[in-house]
């Protein structure tokens, strides 16, 4: 999935715009997404899928797929507030939560709200153009590097992964669970030993490359465009004040 | 007298599991020829090309770059790199760029090119070798004969003296072996020495200008390549074979009179004219 979402993030509508602009938008309602009350966080996952949707033209059938995945989750994980344990004359009883109703919408809500602005900013920007950014929000180059080389290392060793895995299927490795237990293990062991030796080339690789001591990027070839910071801004202060001034009505 | 423009002298090395891979070996590249070494697996090839440029240093013996000995603090070796570039055999060694442009602009940013610059490098030398398409790919949507091509662009990136190659031509299909070969022939016509390694010896006897043979981390021979890849017995020593298009040339009775039958075509010419 991480990999669909990064090749679909490639040939994107919005691929080109700055990152800046893309990462505002989508970390601005991100934030606000901690704060807002229901009737905000509604309004932020429709403000972030009508942008995605419309917007940057992802399709539907993606942006439901991607979403469902973190749904799935949240929707476990807000489930519990709906449930009362209780030990009764050494019984435990198992009720309804009346209480937690509210509390499970509005997490639910809020997590889903937070999600849809990530997957955005998935969607719409591949990697390696966000980690430049980073180094612009002083984040430590050695963190940075780290990041780049993991995000570069990610595919080759998924390529080799599903390599390994074709080869002891072709030699009937998966026949049993017992036989998939010892062929999981021995790729595991495989992959880790290649790991060591990739990092060791690789490095020889960068310094033939005069590299020194820091992996340098070239920055984005535009500046952000203020027009879209300045409506980013303005659309994250009328959510908030929408969300502030409907905070007391019923269900909000 | 030739210009040598890298030289190996009495080159030793070993690993730190014991094993020698290098034994003594003498070699010299010399500007604007075409180097082709030839050699088994585990001969020293690969050894000879990371001492060649810095990346490993010898044990023993030295490696001379226009004439003076090299040295290996970080000046000398920026200095050193920025004249001699070393392809990797395995492309996934040397990408470490998100996108091709972001890997080809690598080299030119440690060179200390502003980001504008080496952008502006990176571009020119993508349309140069005719990849300008690539630029905003991701590098692992690229197949393997395109990131052997966007490596060989990393390297020209940084406008070396003398590109070395290790076993460019190792598994590419036919179309990708022929656009190597073509970018190849390329770079030298732009005045950049090349030396590559190779177990394909048709490629390395249609290609080459000079050959030098390695065995056991040593030359075996050296000299023009029509010439050195004629010693069966050297050849056989070092546990590879006469190109075919030699085998052909004296199945045919075609190698006793005239020029050295050097390509398919030239063999196809010969074979109708008699």
């Amino acid at each position: 999935m991480v990999h669909l979402m990064d090749c679909y993030a490639y040939t994107s509508r919005w691929r080109h715009r700055h990152p800046a602009e893309k990462a505002a938008f989508a970390g601005g309602l991100l934030i606000l997404s901690f704060f807002v009350p229901l009737s905000g966080l509604l309004l932020i996952l429709f403000v972030v899928s009508l942008v995605a949707l419309l917007g940057a033209r992802i399709p539907g059938p993606l942006y439901g797929r991607v979403l469902a995945i973190p749904l799935s989750f949240i929707l476990i994980g807000a489930s519990s507030l709906l449930v009362t344990l209780s030990f009764h004359s050494g019984l435990i009883h198992i009720g309804f939560a009346k209480e937690g109703v509210a509390t499970a919408i509005q997490l639910t809500a809020r997590a889903l709200a937070a999600t849809s602005c990530l997957i955005f900013f998935s969607l719409t920007t591949p990697t390696a153009d966000w980690m430049p950014l980073l180094r612009k929000l002083y984040v430590p180059a050695v963190v940075v590097d780290l990041m780049m080389m993991t995000y570069r290392l990610l595919f080759v060793f998924a390529e080799r992964l599903s390599t390994l895995q074709q080869a002891q299927a072709a030699r009937l490795g998966n026949l049993t669970f017992r036989s998939r237990i010892r062929t999981t293990g021995l790729i595991g062991a495989n992959l880790f030993i290649r790991s060591l030796d990739r990092a060791r080339r690789i490095d020889l690789g960068m310094e033939s490359r005069c590299y020194n001591g820091e992996i340098p990027s070239l920055p984005f070839e535009r500046k952000p465009s203020p027009g879209v910071i300045i409506v980013v801004f303005l659309l994250c202060l009328i959510i908030a004040c929408i969300g502030s001034i409907t905070q007391r009505w019923p269900y909000a | 007298m030739p210009d040598i423009i890298l030289e190996a002298r009495d080159l030793h090395y070993r690993y730190p599991c014991g094993k020698v891979a290098l034994n003594g070996l003498n070699l010299r590249v010399t500007a604007g020829r075409k180097l082709a070494i030839l050699g088994a697996n585990g001969s020293g090839k690969t050894t000879l090309f990371l001492c060649l440029n810095g990346t490993y240093k010898p044990a023993a013996g030295s490696v001379w770059l226009h004439g003076k000995p090299t040295g290996y603090s970080r000046i000398d070796l920026l200095a050193w790199r920025k004249q001699v570039g070393l392809v990797f055999q395995d492309p996934d060694d040397q990408i470490v760029g998100g996108t091709v442009i972001q890997d080809i602009a690598f080299g030119p940013l440690n060179l200390g090119h502003s980001p504008a610059a080496a952008r502006q490098i990176a571009l020119e030398t993508m349309e140069q070798i005719g990849i300008s398409e690539f630029a905003e790919r991701p590098a692992h949507e690229l197949s393997h004969g395109e990131r052997k091509i966007v490596a060989m662009a990393g390297i020209l990136a940084m406008k070396p003296k003398l590109v070395i190659l290790d076993e460019p031509t190792a598994g590419l299909d036919p179309s990708w072996t022929e656009r190597v070969i073509e970018l190849l022939n390329a770079i030298h016509q732009n005045g950049t020495t090349v030396v590559l390694s190779t177990h394909n010896m048709d490629f390395a006897y249609e290609w080459a200008d000079e050959a030098v043979i390695l065995a056991h981390g040593a030359t075996q021979c050296r000299g023009p390549v029509d010439e050195v890849l004629t010693q069966d017995e050297t050849l056989r020593n070092a546990r590879l074979a006469p190109p075919l298009l030699l085998l052909a040339a004296r199945h045919l009775g075609l190698t006793t009179e005239g020029a050295p039958i050097r390509s398919r075509q030239q063999l196809l010419d010969r074979l109708t004219k008699s």
